[in-house]
């Protein structure tokens, strides 16, 4: 039997993640035996109140750098600076959902608790420093995601997302179980201390198969090309706060999680897995990009811009320093600002009975409402990387990791695809400022909530532009202890 | 304000813009006075800056610096030389002009139309003053947005495609420029320790011969999009075309100089052997401008796009002025891009006049309009004059030290290049002949109205202009030669060091296409004052 210490250490770390999960638990608890049927408003406070709480947990312990269970977990800067992100893509899309699931005739009440518990399941993922505690994490983030995908109930997109995520993430999953085998059967060991002490003595057939199974597992979660295609069907049918929380929250974990395995268990043998991340990071922002030319639906031009931009993040991976790693967690914060405000505005366009995806709908856009399109218009032009917003700084410190480390080609390819980008992010800027309307949109309803998570998004992602600095050092010195 | 005069004219079209935006959309006369109004305030604020700018100081002046990013070595840090000066003043000076001018052009979206101009202006004079090389990028790439939107939104029937082709052209070309530049900076950290975008640390970042070649080659190309050089400047027609009358002007005026000034400024200094190994293909590329432009020029039915390829002809001069590396012709390329704003702008403005009134730019559709509206047709005449270089006007002195400087270095160029002045003049003349002159075909055109004060007003600044170049071009050219001789200097002693480190002999004797460049040339100090 093992001996698992369990002292002070111990529950700091746990803490940001256990306080979120407790407060989903809470706002769950609530939701369904109060004594009279609670609206969903209040549910949503208190689940904004869970993910404060685990807000400010993660602040409080901001700048710790320790490990603990045995150096499974840890609470460093990247579990941290990674929880600002899942926090703020859960924040966000709860606020986001409020008053669009009851217009698109969902009142699913545990919609918010669920959010809560898939959140908890990043911050694990970007905690653990163990491969079992790492599945453990994918599994309590991807059953939310799932239900989620799923939670419009009489909507058959949506019950097509859930049943495609489930059975293909179900798939992953296996992929993820055997390379765990893999590992352990090779090395011994399932945490990444262990690991990488074990690699030089291991087996390389097995080691590498076990890499391969792992490349598999995350790239699903991460939608990373070859197994992106469930992506766009997931992302275009599920409800899009609930798209708006998968594209970023998932995927940051799935990145942060990447990651740390990558960076640290994995780094002896950074040889073997730069070889094929570099072609599939490639191969993610090409096909994301090109694919997303010819969509004439919004939401689903995003799930691909989505898969692109996977791509890009990817790009901090290859790198394999600590530069790169910086350059990613960066990129996420950034990514995340920009990706929720450009599916909020998704969202805003939407009335009952309708949602205005198609780019049609969202011609003349500037006359009609010139302040969500002008919010748009920053999103897009933050996506296709245009100074001085987030997106761009985000781009520029890749490239300088890239560059840095002599990956020329993975920087030129990059930045020529932002290039290609910018042709489906203009078409929708083009379609709001330079058209006229084909269809009489209903006029402007308000949304206090969305309007204010489209504020917070828009002013982040040109605040963060503009001043990059502080998130930037940030992002330096979470990777700063990590990677030697 | 004496210290941060350059910050005052940077950041005022902004604020300009914001008030314009945060106006009631109610009146339009008022919107339309108070942003001009507004954009007089930068047109006095650079008129300070020519009081404070030392003439005789070559290097950078009343300079301006703060830490911005500091961990990416960022910094927020202006200047002005020789260079910039009158390319900020033109543009301080051309955006009440266009207000002036296109004062009933817009008829929709009037508010959006005057944040979007002064967006432009914004932009354009943030990368003219810029010395830190982040913030050039960052301006360079924000004044292509209200570009695109002012042609996509404002312009004529093909406009969506014209505003999308000079994005993705330009993004393209500077993708690869960031990447570059992103090198040029990580190298210059490895020899110092310290990341700094700051441009005059960039000159003397230490590279290979291979680095520079390919670093240069990506900020060429970026530059030579925008300029731009023949074959990447198909996106010019179009954009020149489709776009409003104040578009126009803002793109001949400015928007194209920054290519030309992107050289001057970035790829010249900071890559200084490549960019002087590159002189036959820039050479051989100007030249074919020259000479294309003007034959394509020729046949155009339209008068805009007569004009802008005009400009493609007008901007391989320029470029072959800069490629002579020496004072002569760098000095009058500067000078060039100047008048060329003037004349061009001009040019374009008076076509907008003239298209408010018939609703048509087919030169076909016009002609004896000079019994018709005398006032247009002289002022036509006296723009089209300049713009074919007619000595007395600005065209003649920058175009003459242009080719005196070419002669110098590359007589064979240079004697190309005179084809195309020649050229010029046909295809400007056949256009005013057909125009003005003749008999009057079209009945439309006899219920012309001449042009009213107001027209005639917007025009007056650019026509002094116009002479005072043409007649006394001393105070123009004594602000540009002394970062001229900073320039060539710099040159220089690139060149001579790798002479000196034993490398092969200049490219020019094998390719046989001129006298030797810069280094060698005998005339490098050569002094102007026609």
């Amino acid at each position: 039997m093992i001996q698992v210490p369990f002292g002070a250490a111990e529950w700091q770390s746990i803490a940001p993640f256990a306080i979120v999960a407790l407060g989903g638990m809470v706002a769950l608890l609530y939701a369904v035996f109060a004594e009279e049927r609670p609206d969903t408003t209040s549910v949503m406070w208190m689940s904004q109140a869970g993910v404060f709480a685990g807000l400010v947990a993660t602040l409080v312990l901001w700048g710790s750098d320790r490990s603990s269970f045995g150096a499974t977990f840890a609470l460093d800067g990247l579990a941290l600076f990674s929880n600002l992100v899942f926090l703020l893509a859960a924040s966000m899309s709860m606020f986001m959902a409020q008053g669009y699931l009851e217009m698109i005739g969902v009142r699913a009440r545990e919609f918010y608790p669920l959010v809560l518990f898939a959140t908890a399941g990043m911050m694990i993922m970007a905690a653990s420093r163990d491969l079992v505690l790492l599945f453990l994490g994918i599994e309590v983030m991807s059953l939310s995601a799932y239900v989620l995908a799923g939670i419009h109930r009489r909507d058959r997109a949506s019950g097509e997302a859930a049943l495609k995520y489930f059975i293909l993430g179900a798939f992953a999953t296996c992929f993820l179980l055997y390379g765990i085998a893999a590992f352990y059967g090779a090395t011994g060991a399932t945490s990444y201390d262990g690991i990488r002490a074990g690699l030089g003595t291991a087996p390389r057939v097995a080691v590498l198969g076990g890499l391969a199974l792992l490349i598999v597992a995350l790239g699903f979660k991460a939608a990373i090309v070859p197994f992106q295609f469930w992506t766009p069907d997931v992302y275009q049918g599920a409800p899009s706060a609930v798209t708006a929380f998968m594209a970023v929250g998932v995927k940051a974990a799935a990145f942060a999680g990447m990651a740390r395995r990558f960076l640290t268990a994995l780094a002896p043998l950074h040889l073997d897995w730069q070889k094929v991340l570099w072609v599939l990071a490639i191969a993610t922002m090409t096909v994301g990009n090109v694919l997303a030319l010819v969509q004439s639906n919004v939401k689903r031009m995003l799930a691909y811009s989505s898969i692109a931009h996977a791509g890009y993040l990817l790009t901090g991976v290859v790198v394999g320093t600590s530069r790169g790693g910086a350059a990613l967690l960066f990129y996420l914060l950034t990514y995340a600002f920009t990706t929720l405000g450009a599916f909020g505005g998704v969202i805003a366009l939407g009335v009952r009975g309708d949602t205005n995806e198609n780019l049609e709908d969202w011609r003349g856009l500037a006359d009609r409402r010139p302040l969500l399109a002008g919010a748009m218009t920053i999103f897009l032009l933050s996506l296709t990387g245009i100074p001085p917003l987030a997106g761009f700084v985000g781009k520029l410190y890749l490239v300088e990791a890239a560059v840095n480390s002599g990956w020329f080609w993975l920087a030129i390819l990059l930045v020529l695809n932002g290039a290609i980008a910018a042709y489906y992010y203009l078409g929708v800027i083009i379609a709001m400022w330079m058209r006229d309307p084909v269809k009489d949109v209903p006029a402007w309803e308000s949304r206090p909530y969305l309007n204010a998570a489209l504020l917070v998004a828009a002013l982040g992602t040109l605040l963060l532009g503009i001043f990059p600095s502080g998130a930037l050092d940030f992002a330096r010195h979470a990777f700063a202890s990590i990677v030697r | 304000m004496e210290h941060s005069i350059l910050s005052a004219i940077v950041w005022t079209p902004l604020l300009a813009a914001l008030v314009v935006l945060a106006m009631p959309t109610r009146s339009e006369n008022v919107l339309r006075s108070v942003s001009f109004a507004l954009s007089l305030v930068p047109f006095l604020l650079s008129l300070r800056m020519l009081q404070l700018f030392d003439p005789t100081v070559g290097t950078l002046q009343l300079n301006e610096h703060a830490s911005w990013m500091p961990s990416l070595g960022v910094s927020y840090s202006l200047g002005v030389d020789g260079f910039s000066l009158w390319l900020i003043v033109l543009t301080t000076f051309l955006t009440p002009i266009i207000l002036l001018a296109g004062w009933h052009d817009i008829e929709k979206r009037l508010k959006e139309f005057l944040f979007f101009m002064l967006l432009l202006e914004w932009g354009m004079l943030g990368a003219l003053a810029s010395t830190d090389l982040f913030l050039f990028f960052m301006f360079w790439e924000l004044m292509l947005f209200p570009m695109a939107f002012v042609i996509g939104i404002w312009g004529g029937p093909r406009r969506r495609y014209a505003a999308i082709k000079f994005v993705l052209y330009t993004m393209a070309g500077s993708a690869l420029m960031m990447v570059a530049m992103v090198y040029v900076v990580l190298r210059q950290a490895a020899a110092t320790g310290r990341m700094s975008f700051d441009i005059l640390s960039l000159y003397g970042t230490p590279l290979t011969y291979t680095e520079q070649l390919a670093c240069f080659a990506a900020f060429a190309v970026a530059f030579m999009i925008k300029v731009p050089m023949v074959p990447l400047h198909t996106w010019l027609p179009d954009a020149h075309t489709e776009a409003p009358t104040g578009g126009s002007v803002d793109l001949a005026g400015v928007l194209l100089k920054m290519g030309a000034y992107g050289f001057l400024r970035f790829a010249l200094p900071m890559f200084p052997v490549a960019a002087q190994d590159a002189f036959p293909y820039i050479i051989l590329l100007a030249v074919i401008g020259i000479i294309y432009g003007a034959m394509v020029a020729f046949p155009q039915p339209d008068m805009k796009r007569l004009v802008a390829y005009s400009s493609v002809s007008h901007l391989g001069f320029i470029m072959l002025g800069l490629y002579t590396f020496n004072t002569i012709g760098i000095t009058g390329s500067v000078l060039q891009m100047v008048n060329h704003g003037l004349s061009t702008g001009a040019l374009f403005i008076l076509v907008g006049y003239i298209y408010h009134r018939r609703h048509t730019r087919q030169i076909a559709e016009y002609g004896g309009l000079w019994s018709l509206i005398p006032v247009f047709s002289a002022l036509f005449l006296v723009v089209t004059l300049s713009s074919i270089s007619l000595p007395g006007t600005n065209g003649f002195v920058g175009e003459f030290l242009i080719l005196l400087g070419a002669f110098r270095a590359h007589p064979w160029a240079g004697s190309i290049a005179t084809i195309g002045v020649v050229l010029g003049a046909g295809y400007m003349l056949t256009m005013y002949q057909r125009v003005v002159f003749g008999p009057v075909t079209n009945e439309a055109n006899r219920s012309l109205h001449d042009l009213d004060p107001r027209e005639v007003g917007a025009l007056l600044p650019i026509l002094v202009l116009i002479f005072w170049i043409g007649l006394y071009p001393k105070p123009f050219l004594r602000r540009i030669e002394p970062t001229v001789h900073v320039l060539l200097d710099r040159l220089h002693r690139a060149g001579a060091s790798r002479y000196m480190a034993g490398e092969d002999s200049h490219p020019s004797q094998s390719l046989g296409i001129g006298a030797p460049v810069g280094p060698r040339a005998a005339d490098a100090a050569g002094t102007v004052h026609p």
